[in-house]
């Protein structure tokens, strides 16, 4: 094969730029990159069969990354927009396919838990409104790396023989208990016993999982689906379906948010908040629900639009009703 | 219509030709020498492109620059298959493969196209 001088000496010339630029577009750092996205409706996600559910109440997620490419890094380090941070702990440890395992449970658990304060909060208004569940026990979202006998995804259905009946005592129980515990774990349908050596440092974090047995009325999970994970939408989807099962029908402006909901309805702490106020932003959304916790580190971008920082998911239909709405 | 159907004609004409000027062990170096040759050329594009998706205002544009990208690197392959076919057996050099390289781009090209359509409805629906 002839090579004409011109094409070699452009070989010669570029081949080093070229091997340096697929360095930088294929080896992974150790850092992960958050971005703004779109906003969507929270009645696309849990769908109340019968009911007339708004479509103004927002959800609010974003993109995000982890080990990405020094060519991304520098990229993205140019957008005011972008948060580019080097990897935590969690991040560190889990491997791809966990941490994508990771998102599909929390979205789960945000359903389930969804599901049952709002319908909860709505029976206390209509009686006729119900739901019928069973804790089956702490599904795992992340343990040490040393704990590796247990699997992110398996449920802890039982600790040392106690029969728990609630999520909050079982918990508990499993925080403030150190030494060598004998757990009950539902793995793929089948029930093993795994006894592990807890110590102080250890870190584990739960989730509950419920059996929903039945609803009334029915409901529907479009947003199984799709491709939208994590836990941090568990807030606004209490609040559609709650504002759907009381019939309420008087929200007639955007109003994004985000939050998970918690077992004894607390909302908790999420990630990514500048982002997701930047996405609700440039959609010309006004009014933005976010935890409290979380206010000190976004009280400055309260310019471009109205934040309600609220605790529980009682404050925050109280936000709703007698400050947006008014 | 009528360059369309001179140009297969003429297509299957070539291909006839080259099937005689042509061994296994030369269609097999071409098209991986082709294989390699267009990755080296597309890869980094690709690379850049996917990593853009991050912008989440672009999506649309990435898309269609994909696609793009999706239809040159096809004829990019078929070009350089037929050249590198030329290095190997020097006849091949006379017979007019831009026929070839034009109709089974083409019928890669939309393939790929029907392809990722479906892929991106199935990708758009999710999100």
């Amino acid at each position: 094969m002839k090579l004409t001088s011109k094409v070699k000496t452009l070989f010669h010339s570029v081949i080093f730029a070229y091997i340096y630029l697929m360095i930088a577009l294929i080896v992974p750092t150790n850092f992960s990159v958050t971005a703004p996205n779109q906003s969507r409706s929270a009645n696309t996600m849990i769908t109340i069969e019968g009911k007339d559910q708004t479509t103004h109440l927002k959800t609010m997620s974003v993109l995000s990354m982890v080990r990405i490419t020094g060519f991304a890094r520098m990229l993205y380090e140019l957008n005011p927009q972008f948060e580019v941070e080097p990897l935590n702990y969690v991040e560190s440890t889990l491997s791809g396919y966990e941490m994508g395992l990771r998102g599909v449970i929390q979205k789960n658990a945000s359903f389930e838990q969804s599901l049952i304060s709002a319908y909860t909060l709505a029976h206390e208004i209509d009686s006729s409104i119900s739901i019928n569940y069973n804790l089956i026990g702490m599904i795992i979202d992340y343990r040490s790396p040393e704990y590796d006998t247990l699997r992110i995804g398996d449920i802890i259905t039982d600790v040392d023989n106690q029969n728990f009946s609630d999520y909050e005592t079982m918990g508990l129980y499993f925080i403030n208990n150190n030494g060598l515990l004998k757990l009950d774990v539902l793995r793929n349908n089948e029930t093993i016993e795994i006894t592990i050596d807890k110590t102080n440092e250890a870190i584990f974090r739960f989730y509950p999982k419920y059996d929903i047995i039945s609803a009334q009325p029915n409901y529907s999970l479009p947003g199984s689906r799709s491709n939208i994970t994590g836990p941090s939408a568990g807030m606004m989807y209490t609040l559609s379906i709650y504002f759907a099962l009381i019939d309420f029908d008087l929200i007639d402006v955007d109003i994004a948010g985000t939050g998970t909901i918690r077992y004894n309805n607390e909302v908790g702490p999420i990630g990514g908040l500048v982002q997701k106020i930047y996405g609700a932003h440039k959609e010309g959304i006004n009014h933005f629900i976010i935890p409290a916790s979380h206010y000190d580190e976004v009280k400055h971008l309260s310019h471009l639009m109205h934040l309600y920082p609220v605790t529980t998911i009682e404050s925050a239909i109280e936000v709703i009703t007698n400050e947006i709405l008014n | 219509m009528k360059y369309l159907i001179k140009l297969w004609n003429q297509s299957k004409v070539v291909r006839y030709r080259l099937d005689d000027l042509t061994t296994m062990k030369s269609t097999v170096f071409s098209v991986l020498g082709s294989l390699v040759a267009t990755t080296i050329l597309v890869l980094p594009l690709y690379l850049i492109l996917v990593q853009l998706f991050m912008f989440v205002d672009i999506h649309i544009v990435l898309i269609i620059l994909l696609f793009v990208l999706s239809i040159i690197a096809v004829f990019i392959y078929e070009y350089l298959m037929y050249y590198i076919s030329g290095l190997i057996e020097p006849k091949i050099k006379k017979l007019y493969t831009k026929s070839l390289v034009i109709v089974e781009g083409s019928i890669i090209s939309l393939l790929f196209v029907v392809v990722g359509i479906i892929f991106v409805v199935i990708f758009l629906q999710g999100v």
